[in-house]
């Protein structure tokens, strides 16, 4: 068990509270806020998140609660789990009772839409606290629920933080790998989402599965591109923020954003397809403000634009597809890597 | 540093710096005290080989040649007497001969001398009310200086400006002077000390030894010990964080951290001792009309971006003559000079409050003592405390840019040289700086300068960054005619003369130096769409 034995996870959406599962086998108590009193009732009382994780029973470690200063309190780590869209708001809250020893870990897979800062950029503005990590990896809330293992990744400056969340949630079926290059990991997971929305079009338009490697390999190579343009380092889509996360993302029915791009392809409006869903898929956020900033720093990213026009101009699959296909041929592999000497 | 705290900051600086080494070699389980001897001395005989036998260097060479011998036949204990002999001997080097009585005599002469170089008066006149006006109106002195000043009295400044001329020294000197803020002791390069008007200066101004020609980690360690028991003792410091003068003009865009970190560890070292000292970090920017080194400067830049690392020899600043030349040039050329502070921060990058508090974006209090506990304790944690220099070097650069002043002859510059290179478009700066005869249309350049106003205006009203005066009240063409006359009074018509209806320029390297002053906001994409349109 973690030497500190009470945490904190903000946010009691299906991912929280999954952080919140997995922290349950190490500490004694792990404070989960959340504002929806009925479900508060339901965790403190049945065990259970009816709404984010129905038919999971809780560890009883959980306790949750809609009084932000007392689930701050007397926490060393907390995770933060809001959605990309209120995490600025939920951040200038904690950031009036949080104080510069405790750790912050983000887990949104998000930027900000209008300032596109990533989620830890928004920690380090709203709160005191500099030590600060980011959770990323291939992890699906409904597997690691019903203790399938999972390997995820804390990437920050900070090797205490490092160290501390290995401490905080490593166990038998979960693996956590460090790594300093926090912008990079939170770049990867942010970006892969874009990515689910096209494979969950292309899984449902039938375009079988050589087309869908050949996205996710092309995808990797954009991905990379952009990330090195905003000096993160492209070896970290190598890792499992990048290349581990894009290839569950993309090929799984638990993905909310494979979803989205399914149910696009069979004709729902984006608006039919995000509430057919019930819950937020960050990648119709980060696809917009992806494609907005690629294209005004110039960076070539083919798979953004297509995406983007079945998205939210509304044009035909098939049309969108041709273009990409008859885009000129480019190289294989743009980045080398060298080994030392 | 005053002599009766000196020779006590000496043996201090040894203590601690030895306990340093030691602790390294414990943490490091193939680093030994004897690799510690060994690199010094062979990294201070290379240093020693090619250079001119002067007094000083004879002396260097036989201290390390008697040292040398000795460890070779040392025991352990005297492994680590020898040790301790070097690191003294470098502290000693490095204590600066500071005296009360002198610095009150120098700083009383210094606003006259600094007259005599940077006014445009007759000299006898400097000692005159009007004379004492007229540096007023080329010297601005602008930021929160009463805040800064309420701060050092309760508190120590460690005052981190920008670096571009060998002069900073003086004018942050007698900038503090002017603004009636504490003296500050500082490292400058042991090359300002061979040059005696300067170094008279300097030494007396507090300044301590820097060389950095000694590259070793051993030498590092006692500059930044040296710092810290300064700051220890309460002397308000100014550390250059970028180390040296911008070669290229540019604002700083990276700094170095050694030094900038001895604000924390005096602050981890006291707290362990039960003590609450304030630190302060006061960035600031020193903004030239024209700069005494601008042409060597960015000849050594350009030599180090083609790829040949080349130490050009002749320092312009470090001949007495030159700095006479540059006096007398710039009493005909009337320049202004700009010293902005920013913001003052805590030694963790927040910003304080006038009372000295850290405080959050929201003026939220800040308990600054929680970042430094490990386990509840205050401690020192080596990998984190270089991470948390790295956020406060982060925010004074973001300070820089926020209190950089772009003068009429950066945004003449820039707009010249952004027509050169869409005008003669060579496949790189290197070929483009060395055109003779670049040619721009009059009316051009005061369109040019007109639409960079603009958005700089904009920018400024952002608080992106800040504008000089000419700038902010002059119409377009009489800034571009004053850019001129700053510039070829000081340059020569080489950098810039009128032909009918164009300006011809033959030193595209020195309009190169001072348009980089404005090239990190991001005009680039702007300008050169717009450029489009006309060229």
């Amino acid at each position: 068990m973690a030497a500190n034995k009470v945490v904190t996870v903000i946010g009691g959406g299906s991912f929280g509270t999954t952080v919140a599962y997995l922290l349950a086998a190490n500490h004694e108590k792990v404070k989960l806020w959340l504002r929806d009193e009925a479900v508060i009732n339901s965790i403190n009382t049945r065990n259970e998140n009816t709404k984010y994780a129905p038919g999971i029973t809780l560890p009883t470690a959980i306790v949750a609660t809609s009084d932000l200063e007392e689930a701050v309190a007397g926490s060393s780590l907390l995770f933060i789990s809001i959605p990309s869209r209120a995490f600025r708001g939920v951040a200038k809250e904690i950031g009036k009772h949080v104080t510069g020893d405790q750790i912050l870990v983000t887990t949104t897979k998000g930027f900000e839409q209008e300032t596109f800062k990533s989620m830890s950029e928004v920690l380090a503005e709203e709160t005191p606290c500099l030590k600060i990590g980011a959770l990323s990896g291939p992890n699906f809330a409904a597997e690691i629920l019903r203790g399938k293992p999972v390997g995820s990744v804390v990437a920050s400056r900070f090797n205490e933080v490092i160290e501390k969340v290995q401490d905080a949630l490593g166990g038998k079926t979960i693996r956590i790998y460090g790594n300093e290059d926090i912008y990079g990991v939170e770049l990867a997971g942010a970006l892969k989402n874009i990515y689910a929305i096209c494979s969950g079009i292309i899984q449902a338009g039938g375009y079988g599965e050589n087309a869908k490697s050949l996205m996710i390999a092309r995808a990797l190579s954009e991905m990379s591109r952009f990330a090195f343009y905003f000096k993160a380092n492209p070896s970290t889509f190598l890792g499992l923020a990048g290349v581990g996360d894009l290839i569950a993302t993309c090929n799984s029915e638990l993905s909310r954003n494979f979803r989205i791009g399914r149910k696009l392809s069979e004709g729902l409006t984006l608006e039919e397809a995000v509430k057919s869903i019930g819950q937020v898929a960050e990648g119709i956020y980060t696809l917009k403000i992806v494609k907005e900033k690629a294209d005004r720093l110039g960076i070539h990213m083919p798979i953004v634009n297509a995406t983007y026009k079945i998205v939210y101009e509304q044009k035909s699959v098939s049309s969108v597809f041709e273009e990409l296909m008859l885009l000129p041929h480019r190289k294989d592999i743009e980045f080398k890597f060298t080994t030392p000497d | 540093m005053k002599r009766e705290d000196r020779n006590k900051a000496i043996e201090l600086v040894t203590e601690q710096t030895l306990e340093d080494q030691k602790a390294y070699c414990r943490r490091t389980s193939d680093l030994t005290i004897d690799n510690i001897i060994h690199d010094t001395i062979y990294l201070e005989k290379k240093r020693l080989k090619n250079k001119k036998r002067t007094k000083n260097v004879r002396i260097d060479i036989a201290f390390w040649t008697k040292t040398e011998k000795r460890f070779y036949s040392a025991g352990p204990l005297e492994k680590e007497e020898i040790l301790k002999e070097i690191i003294q001997n470098y502290a000693t080097e490095i204590a600066g001969g500071y005296s009360t009585r002198v610095y009150n005599f120098t700083t009383g002469i210094v606003p006259y001398l600094l007259k005599a170089i940077l006014v445009n008066e007759p000299f006898w006149k400097l000692f005159s009310k009007k004379g004492k006006e007229k540096v007023n109106e080329n010297i601005s002195i602008i930021g929160p200086v009463d805040k800064i000043l309420k701060l050092s009295k309760t508190g120590t400044l460690i005052v981190t400006p920008t670096h571009q001329s060998n002069f900073d020294s003086i004018v942050i000197g007698y900038a503090t002077y002017l603004t009636g803020l504490p003296p500050l002791i500082y490292g400058a390069g042991l090359n300002l000390f061979t040059n005696p008007f300067l170094s008279y200066m300097m030494t007396n101004l507090g300044a301590y030894k820097v060389d950095r020609e000694k590259k070793n980690e051993l030498y590092k360690d006692v500059l930044k010990n040296y710092a810290s028991v300064s700051l220890e003792y309460g002397y308000h410091n100014l550390f250059y964080p970028g180390g040296t003068r911008s070669r290229s003009g540019k604002i700083e865009e990276q700094l170095k951290l050694g030094l900038l970190g001895s604000g924390l560890s005096t602050y981890i070292k006291e707290a362990k001792q039960g003590k609450k000292k304030n630190f302060y970090v006061i960035p600031c920017t020193i903004n030239y009309e024209l700069c005494l080194e601008a042409r060597g400067l960015i000849e050594e830049y350009l030599i180090e971006e083609g790829s040949r690392q080349v130490i050009l020899p002749n320092d312009s600043s470090n001949k007495i003559r030159n700095i006479l030349d540059f006096a007398k040039k710039t009493v005909n050329v009337d320049s202004r000079i700009t010293v902005c502070f920013g913001e003052p921060l805590d030694i963790f990058g927040n910003e304080v409050n006038d009372e000295g508090q850290s405080i959050d974006k929201y003026s939220r209090p800040v308990d600054i003592y929680k970042y430094i506990l490990v386990d509840g304790v205050p401690d020192f944690s080596f990998q984190r405390d270089r991470i948390y220099t790295s956020i406060l070097g982060n925010k004074i650069l973001k300070s820089f840019l926020k209190n950089n002043v772009i003068m009429d002859t950066h945004l003449v510059s820039y707009a010249l040289f952004k027509i050169f290179q869409k005008k003669y478009p060579f496949s790189n700066i290197f070929k483009l700086v060395s055109t003779f005869g670049a040619e721009c249309k009059k009316e051009l350049l005061l369109e040019t300068v007109s639409f960079l106003k603009e958005i700089l205006f904009k920018k400024r009203d952002n608080g992106e960054l800040k504008l000089g005066r000419v700038i902010s009240t002059q119409p377009v063409d009489i800034i571009v005619s004053y850019a001129k006359h700053q510039l070829t009074s000081y340059h020569g018509e080489s950098i810039l003369h009128e032909q009918n209806d164009s300006f011809i320029s033959n030193d595209l390297i020195t309009l190169y130096y001072y348009q980089n002053k404005l090239t990190s906001y991001g005009l680039e994409k702007d300008i050169n769409l717009w450029l489009q349109t006309k060229l």
